[in-house]
């Protein structure tokens, strides 16, 4: 029972950052749009972040040490500064980005615009970081988020042709009259918002805050190979709603009200109920990840103390960062900036910003200074290897597609 | 403009059905109608080539405009909960989609 209380913090990593308002934008706009023929770059993305988190989440264990420490250690004072900019800059975008989902997804629930929603909603996000355990933020975000597997009932009662489907996601083509650069684009797009990078700062200093040991090692791999799969899950099932309700009219996902249209088709007032506290928990959940990546960065860099098991008054600064961090957020979120157009950009930012992390989290995994007994296996490094390159070629290919697509017009 | 036409139509017709929320179809279907705003406002500002794109400019603008004040005509009939204003409105708002859809196809 402690174990599977345990896997919670993966559970909530995988649906407030796995499935936040990144991937319910990207899945259901590239189902719209493609069908299911970018279906393989979740499957890519998935199993990308799992060797990604179980490395990290492994280092931090043995080691005692999270991300930033290390990236630290490894590239230097000044290097791991340019790496904590460019990681700092995405993790600030996606917190904006989150903000606006929580607001959008209480607008669709009152019809009260989402702008008056956005400093309520940071405030409650402070009073949450400040006041709970972070046990109770794991369990209740992280389980509230779970209303999202609606959209797995949805697909089965829209009762779409499987083998079609099967058929889109198994033979990936581009569909007439998209052009292979805007294909590959938002494969980008699907693949940063599988592999976001706060998702690992947050798992590692998790793991370090929960005070995990080489025992919990076990409880480690348990998050990661069943929080981010169901989560890969949940993205394929928001696709393939949206690639049997969208695509046949024609239809374009430019809002997150339209994310939730398939459900309410199939499932009726319940089902769309369901999604809706799904959205709140899941964008909730991501907010309060982002929030608190801020400050693990920027504290773990400079050697600050961090962490919500330390008391505010030891860790002033670390709270500050955070707080800070999200004044500036929801600073970014009222100023009427599309909350779409920001996850959309901060989700092809963080695939080119993704080298920064992987590859010091790769070195260290393979010290046996560091790790002892518990570095890489020949497998891991095989697949790991493969992923870095995968990583590397997505980082170069992002801008120039970036510019080429005008972001995917 | 036939994307947002879809998604306003989808919506109304789940609040036809009893299957959602007033405040949801309500955001789906003024997000819809501020999406159609602002392309038929895009399209009206750009200069046609020449004489003979004329004739389909117009076909084209009054099939937005149609389509434009159909979404109006809805959101106003969802806000005030009147479903057989939402019937009508949505009937109009089909027609507009299907001209849209065949100037689409000429162009």
């Amino acid at each position: 029972m402690k174990r599977l209380l345990g896997v919670t913090l993966g559970i909530l990593t995988a649906i407030g950052g796995f499935v936040d308002i990144g991937d319910l934008v990207a899945n259901s706009l590239t189902g719209a749009r493609f069908g299911m023929s970018l279906a393989w770059v979740v499957i890519v993305g998935v199993i990308g972040i799992i060797v990604f988190a179980e490395m990290a989440g492994r280092v931090a264990t043995v080691s005692q040490r999270p991300v930033f420490d290390l990236v630290r250690e490894r590239l230097g004072a000044r290097t791991a500064l340019v790496n904590l900019g460019a990681s700092f800059f995405v993790n600030f975008l996606t917190l904006a980005a989150e903000l606006g989902g929580v607001a959008l997804a209480l607008q669709l629930a009152t019809s009260v615009n989402y702008l008056l929603w956005v400093p309520i909603v940071a405030f409650l996000l402070w009073v949450v970081i400040w006041h709970w355990k972070f046990e109770t933020m794991e369990r209740v975000y992280g389980l509230l988020g779970l209303a999202l597997l609606g959209f797995i009932v949805a697909l089965w009662k829209l009762g779409p042709d499987w083998s079609t489907l099967f058929s889109n996601a198994t033979h990936p083509s581009v569909p007439h009259g998209e052009g292979h650069p805007t294909w590959f684009y938002y494969a980008i797009a699907l693949f940063g918002a599988a592999m976001t990078p706060y998702e690992v700062f947050f798992f590692s200093s998790g793991a370090v805050e929960e005070k995990w040991t080489t025992k919990d090692l076990m409880t480690s791999r348990l998050n990661v190979y069943i929080g981010f799969p169901l989560g890969a899950v949940l993205s394929l099932s928001i696709m393939a709603c949206s690639a049997v309700v969208f695509q046949p009219h024609g239809i374009q996902v430019d809002h997150l009200g339209q994310v939730g249209l398939p459900v309410s088709i199939a499932l009726g007032k319940l089902g769309l109920a369901a999604i809706l506290l799904g959205f709140f928990a899941a964008t909730f959940g991501a907010a309060i990840e982002t929030s608190m990546s801020a400050g693990y960065t920027i504290a773990q860099y400079f050697g600050w103390a961090w962490g919500k098991l330390v008391r505010p008054a030891q860790a002033a600064r670390y709270h500050t960062v955070v707080l800070l961090t999200l004044f500036a957020a929801t600073g970014l979120a009222l100023s009427t900036i599309d909350p779409v157009k920001v996850t959309e950009y901060s989700i092809v930012l963080s695939a080119a910003a993704l080298p920064l992390t992987y590859f010091p989290i790769l070195v260290v995994a393979n010290d046996r200074q560091f790790m002892g007994s518990h570095v890489n296996s020949k497998f891991t490094n095989g697949i790991a290897l493969i992923y870095l390159l995968i990583i590397l070629v997505v980082s170069v290919a992002t801008i120039p597609l970036m510019l080429a697509t005008k972001a995917g017009m | 403009m036939v994307s947002a036409a879809a998604t306003a139509e989808l919506a109304a017709q789940t609040m036809l059905d009893d299957k959602a929320f007033g405040p949801f179809v309500n955001v789906n279907v003024t997000n819809a109608e501020e999406d159609a705003n602002s392309i038929a406002a895009t399209f009206d500002s750009v200069q046609p080539p020449d004489a003979a794109s004329d004739k389909l400019r117009n076909a084209v603008d009054t099939a937005m405009q149609a389509a434009t004040s159909a979404l109006a005509d809805l959101r106003i009939a969802v806000r005030r909960r009147q479903l057989e204003e939402v019937r009508k409105a949505l009937s109009d708002l089909t027609k507009a989609r299907s001209e849209l859809q065949k100037l689409e196809t000429v162009a």
